[in-house]
């Protein structure tokens, strides 16, 4: 009940806020957020009843961070801030993907893949920012990263055991689309890549294009889409407004049909009233790019890959005309209408996005690849090589701890051989001494070996006396 | 009545190590709080003043004047805090549960008295003789209160702090050859020669500590009681790194902080290969702090005073954290009967919330006070040094995340296994508690502490 409450609350402050708020961005965060909340809220009232750990309060509190990631971000005041909001975003994935759908080998492994490729990027990124311009390639290394850019997507499609809701904000303006926005709005520290560069980056946006068509599972294929979007807006990055806009556009529709697709996937597939509305949005989405022909080929990609996911899941005829949980899918595609009609031209280009959809949708082609699987397995094969750095290392730990051992047995054993040779002075030396000034003393006595101690002593006697008047003489 | 403050600082716990030995363990838990309490009114009094100094000249050997120097000055300040809040929690935990415990406790006070010495003191002589004091009740700790090996690992930790501080004195001596005395003043102007300053590193090396002579920590860590390990995480680590920023590196302008750099950087990347794959849960933390300290090595070779400050503050936040995992451990230990990861896949499955914030307190992420150290310790070694030297410090920022998810992985995931329903224990639950609030209002209001090293450096 406190979870519905709390998420409840967090749409009304995102509603309430955003009429104060300037930032881009951020507006479309906080809107976006507060479509999730509700449609969150609908979506746990019907799956009331069941007990889970850790809670369902995780959703407030996720949504809560990655905004405050965002609002950190945008406003940073002190270069640690923008740091403290890169990674705030983070942690709102990972605990999003932890614990959102309940707690489990396979979530936790999602959200360890998730924040530890997120931290390599950033461990770059830290290095690039500081480093004060001299090495802008590390922050577009951590940009490229976070936001999920071809061959670092992998990440992102293992996010996606996380519920509809979770996988709408990771998709948004909140977790990935942040990382695209940074160059946008803090250009004059990531600087401008070479024009080389970005035909590496339309390679990318290419490549998932091309892995989103290939892919099997309807949440897959739009977790690839993203990365094809958001490579073409970093591609687009050389003019901001276009690249802002386009960034906005696609926000809002990819947090619309991660919603969308997560009611139809509950209900069992699309209905007439939701099949319609993707037809739509993922129209809109994929038509917006259309005035640019190298835009357009990945477009037409990720449209057909669209239309697939649709064939995926299948139509039926039964379900409820309009479920509640799909307004908002629509509210967030209206909004959307209003931000970017102004900029919307008509044009006939745009037919072929439309046209590739309507082939995805009624051509179901046999082709499997799961680009993803092969990426993971890069992925685990660089884990595994720091596991066995890890076994190595511990190996040379326990060779240390028998080195110092053997120094301090040798030690010991040094003290050993001293004391043994002071015991055998005392026992034998000292005797061997004495027995030889004996014998000394008998020699001088004469006749060796049968004199007694009175007569060597006063040999001794004498000597000694004869020495010290000797001595008295010449001295 | 500055003076008096500074004498008391360290005279007060040596005093109620006298006191101890006539109380009841009831009366005993009351007087900790109250001793504590009253440090804390003391420290509060030197923060207000920011700065008080006291100079009594001691004794003149070949020449030069022996001081009993002691100072509060903004750079120590938190590590005066560090060892009240720390000390006397340990302390107060460690009351409830050990036996003997009127001995134990005067021993934990005579190691928080010298602790606090070593922090205060002015004059490198003095310094050399807390330094040396704190080793013994810490050692008679380790000897006389934990696991079953724990008489091994004391010797261990006595035999190789000892040698550590032999090579400390041999530098110090040569050092001060060259000096007209050997107060702070005269040692920080005066150069010291290249001979003496790797002595004195390799001396201070063991016990920060970095990693072929770390070798004594693991298993002190391991075989001390709980309390032991945090005073020893919390506190006794942070001499060494103290005395290295304090006494050593204090110079931004050296020759040979790249050797440092690198010897830092070795030592995280070693320590944390070793902690992912241990299966103790108790060595896995204590090769966790190894992996911290490193940096603070690392931030003492950047060259650049923001990288000197947030060495000096990641003592402080490390200690607090570290602090809190331990006795974390100790409550599972305590709670389920193991250390062992194996033994405890699935524990934290229906309680994952405590165990996951002191995790990512301990990765460092923003909020946390270890974010902000850290983050100043990249940034002043890649203005310092050059961005290519920031990703040594920066890739400790991957590794933790690496080793602290994965072990979280393993408690957390459930599996068949039954555990007791509930993982807290009253006064464990709360001590963790306590020390990430504390870690969290460190990182959340960081300017606090920042204000206090802003001069260090320049």
């Amino acid at each position: 009940m406190l979870s519905l409450w709390s998420l409840g609350g967090l749409a009304a402050i995102c509603i309430g806020a955003r009429f104060f708020v300037r930032e881009p961005l951020l507006q479309a965060a906080l809107e976006i957020t507060s479509a999730i909340s509700l449609y969150t809220v609908l979506d746990l009232q019907q799956a009331k009843g069941r007990s889970r750990v850790p809670g369902d309060l995780i959703y407030p509190i996720g949504f809560g961070l990655a905004l405050i990631g965002v609002m950190l971000f945008v406003y940073a005041w002190h270069p640690l801030v923008l740091f403290a909001g890169w990674e705030v975003v983070s942690i709102a994935g990972w605990s999003l993907i932890a614990f959102a759908k309940g707690i489990s080998r396979h979530s936790l492994e999602a959200a360890f893949i998730a924040f530890v490729i997120n931290r390599i990027g950033d461990a770059f990124w830290l290095a690039g920012f500081f480093s004060e311009g001299k090495f802008p390639e590390g922050l577009w290394i951590g940009i490229l990263v976070k936001a999920g850019i071809f061959p670092f997507t992998f990440w992102l499609i293992q996010a996606m055991f996380a519920p509809a809701p979770v996988s709408a904000l990771l998709h948004s303006a909140l977790i990935v689309g942040m990382a695209a926005y940074m160059p946008l709005k803090y250009s004059t520290l990531t600087h401008r890549l070479p024009a080389w560069s970005m035909e590496v980056i339309w390679g990318a946006a290419l490549g998932a294009a091309l892995g989103a068509v290939l892919s099997r599972s309807p949440k897959a294929t739009l977790a690839w889409t993203t990365g094809a979007h958001l490579a073409m807006v970093i591609f687009l990055s050389l003019e901001p407004p276009r690249a802002l806009s386009y960034l906005l556009h696609h926000s809002y529709l990819k947090a619309a049909l991660f919603l969308l697709l997560g009611s139809a996937q509950k209900e069992g597939g699309f209905t007439s009233y939701s099949t319609i509305l993707w037809i739509s949005l993922a129209t809109f989405l994929t038509a917006s790019g259309s005035y640019d022909k190298r835009l357009l080929v990945i477009e037409a990609l990720t449209a057909m890959a669209l239309g697939r996911a649709w064939r995926r899941l299948g139509y039926q005829q039964k379900g409820s005309f309009l479920s509640p949980a799909s307004v908002f899918p629509f509210i967030l595609g209206v909004r959307a209408a209003f931000l970017s009609g102004a900029s919307l031209r008509l044009s006939w280009e745009a037919l072929v996005p439309l046209l590739s959809l309507g082939a995805g949708m009624l051509y179901h082609h046999p082709f499997k690849l799961r680009l993803d699987v092969w990426l993971l397995k890069g992925n685990e094969l660089l884990l595994s090589l720091w596991l066995q750095i890890s076994r190595l290392s511990i190996k040379v730990e326990g060779l240390l701890e028998l080195f110092y051992k053997k120094l301090a047995e040798t030690a010991v054993r040094g003290g050993n051989i001293f004391a043994e040779l002071e015991s055998y002075v005392a026992r034998r030396g000292w005797p061997f001494v004495a027995r030889q000034f004996r014998r000394g003393i008998s020699f001088l006595a004469g006749e060796g070996m049968h004199t007694s101690y009175a007569q060597a002593l006063s040999w001794g006697l004498l000597v000694s006396l004869l020495v010290s008047m000797l001595w008295r003489l010449l001295f | 009545m500055a003076a008096l403050i500074l004498n008391l600082l360290w005279l007060s716990p040596v005093a109620a190590a006298g006191i101890a030995f006539t109380l009841t363990r009831r009366g005993l838990l009351t007087f900790t709080i109250g001793h504590g309490l009253f440090q804390l009114l003391l420290w509060v009094k030197l923060y207000l003043q920011r700065e008080a100094a006291l100079q009594i000249p001691w004794s003149s050997l070949a020449g030069k004047t022996f001081h009993y120097a002691l100072a509060a000055q903004p750079s120590n300040l938190a590590l005066l805090l560090l060892t009240i809040i720390v000390g006397h929690l340990a302390l107060y935990y460690g009351q409830r549960e050990v036996g003997r415990v009127r001995s134990f406790s005067a021993l934990f006070w005579l190691a928080l008295g010298f602790s606090q010495g070593v922090f205060l003191a002015k004059d490198v002589l003095l310094f050399f003789v807390f330094y040396e004091a704190a080793l013994v009740p810490a050692f008679l700790l380790i000897y006389g209160w934990g696991g079953i090996r724990r008489k091994e690992a004391a010797v261990k930790f006595a035999l190789f702090t000892l040698g550590g501080s032999v090579l400390f004195l041999v530098g110090m001596i040569l050092a001060l050859n060259s000096l007209p005395d050997s107060t702070y003043e005269a040692w920080a102007s005066g150069g010291v020669s290249l001979a003496a300053w790797g002595l004195m590193t390799v001396g201070l090396a063991v016990k920060l500590p970095l990693f072929p002579l770390h070798s004594w920590l693991g298993e002190a860590h391991v075989e001390a009681a709980t309390a032991v390990s945090m005073l020893l995480a919390g506190i006794l680590l942070k001499l060494g790194g103290y005395a290295l920023l304090q006494w050593v590196w204090f110079s931004l302008s050296s020759d040979l902080a790249w050797l440092l750099r690198i010897w830092g950087g070795v030592s995280l990347a070693y320590a944390a290969a070793v902690a992912t794959g241990q299966i103790d849960l108790k060595r896995l933390i204590a090769f966790t702090s190894i992996a911290h300290m490193a940096l603070v090595a690392v931030g003492a070779g950047a060259q650049d005073e923001r990288g000197l400050q947030g060495a000096y503050h990641q003592l402080f936040t490390h200690g607090l954290i570290s602090a809190g995992l331990f006795a974390w451990v100790g409550m599972v230990e305590k709670v389920l009967g193991s250390r062992r990861i194996t033994e405890l896949r699935g524990s934290l499955a229906r309680q994952p919330f405590q165990a996951a914030i002191l995790f990512f307190g301990a990765i460092g992420i923003p909020g946390s006070a270890l974010f902000v150290s850290e983050m100043m310790i990249v940034w002043g070694v890649a203005a310092g040094s050059g961005w290519s030297w920031a990703l040594i410090p920066a890739s400790g920022v991957v590794l933790s995340a690496i080793y602290f998810l994965r072990t979280y992985r393993e408690l957390a995931a459930p599996t068949e296994k039954v555990f007791p329903p509930t993982l807290s224990l009253p006064p464990y639950q709360k001590l963790v508690w306590l020390l990430i609030l504390l870690s969290v209002g460190v990182g959340i209001y960081p300017k606090l502490w920042l204000d206090l090293l802003a001069h260090v450096g320049r």
